[in-house]
């Protein structure tokens, strides 16, 4: 047996900031507050409603907050803003392509027009400067 | 047993008199114009001759079509009519608070049946000491009216569209789905 390096991985336990990624709330991040089952746990949060929610429905993050488990919903949320749970996700590389994708989907018709035009411009200037890089060498 | 109702004995020959309550309107209004669409509002015709195009609309006709404009220096669509039900109305909106578009209208003239989007009828010409003359080739149908007309609504539009950068190569600029778009899914 070979030695692997330890991975970096995140357990569904209590205190576990998770994003959902199905359903209602989709795209939101809460808490794990209580296992359930081997599928199921309960999660609240200031931006999700506290309920059961099946594990294949969250992706977990590396976040982990240092709570009980059942904490009440109004001690939870103190913790969450304690901890700025929303600006430690937002800064991830996580939170900001999940506040992109955001972006994107509520783009107007205008606004994708400048922003393929705006892209095209740049890549071919882009291009012309790698082009003139090439040559050189 | 339920009472069972008793059959009258005399039917009228003639249906009674209509009833008064249900009276037909007189005036037609036009077609609801939905809340999305506003003087100014940038649409996207999904149809016709310039399906794709993004034009500026101008105001709803007695008809209750959608008076539009290219301009038409812009993407050469000229002053249209249009129907609600075959345009997406985008939120980009210009402001034509300043174009005067009064002289145009859809009800016909009293008089002369025309209204400014009538079709224009060639003249029969005269036939030349009696030769078979070739026919004319066809004009097209504009009369100087409504080429003033277009030229006087486009000057304001289009004053009002490069105000806003990057508006004037929107409207030139064609709509089309590319891959991975689902416009049940998209903002317009």
């Amino acid at each position: 047996i070979t030695e692997t390096m330890p991975s970096r991985r995140s357990f569904a336990e209590v205190g576990r900031v998770v994003c959902v990624n199905y359903g209602a709330d989709n795209g939101k991040i809460g808490v794990i507050v209580d296992i359930c089952d081997s599928v199921s746990c309960l999660i609240d949060g200031p931006n999700i409603k506290r309920g059961l929610i099946n594990f294949r429905r969250l992706a977990f993050t590396d976040i982990k907050l240092p709570i009980m488990k059942r904490l009440r919903s109004s001690l939870l949320n103190k913790v969450w803003e304690e901890a700025d749970i929303d600006g430690q996700f937002a800064k991830t590389t996580w939170g900001q392509k999940l506040k992109n994708q955001k972006r994107r989907a509520e783009l107007t018709d205008f606004e994708r027009f400048k922003v393929k035009t705006l892209k095209a411009k740049r890549n071919k200037i882009i291009k012309k400067k790698a082009k003139e890089l090439k040559g050189k060498n | 047993m339920p009472k069972q109702k008793k059959a009258p004995k005399w039917y009228p020959t003639e249906d009674g008199p209509k009833s008064l309550t249900k009276t037909i309107k007189k005036t037609q209004k036009p077609t609801k114009l939905r809340s999305s669409i506003v003087p100014g509002t940038v649409l996207i015709l999904l149809a016709g001759r310039f399906k794709g195009k993004r034009v500026v609309f101008l105001k709803q006709l007695e008809s209750g079509l959608l008076l539009v404009t290219g301009p038409f220096k812009i993407n050469g669509v000229p002053l249209r009519r249009v129907n609600q039900a075959y345009v997406i109305a985008t939120s980009t909106k210009i402001d034509v608070t300043d174009v005067d578009t009064s002289g145009i209208s859809d009800v016909p003239d009293q008089k002369t049946k025309r209204h400014f989007f009538s079709r224009v009828v060639a003249e029969a010409k005269e036939e030349n000491d009696g030769e078979f003359v070739a026919p004319e080739s066809k004009k097209s149908g504009l009369t100087e009216e409504r080429k003033a007309m277009q030229a006087k609504v486009d000057a304001t539009v289009t004053a009002a569209v490069e105000k806003t950068p990057m508006m004037k190569d929107y409207l030139k600029s064609r709509f089309s789905l590319e891959k991975g778009q689902y416009p049940h899914l998209m903002k317009f």
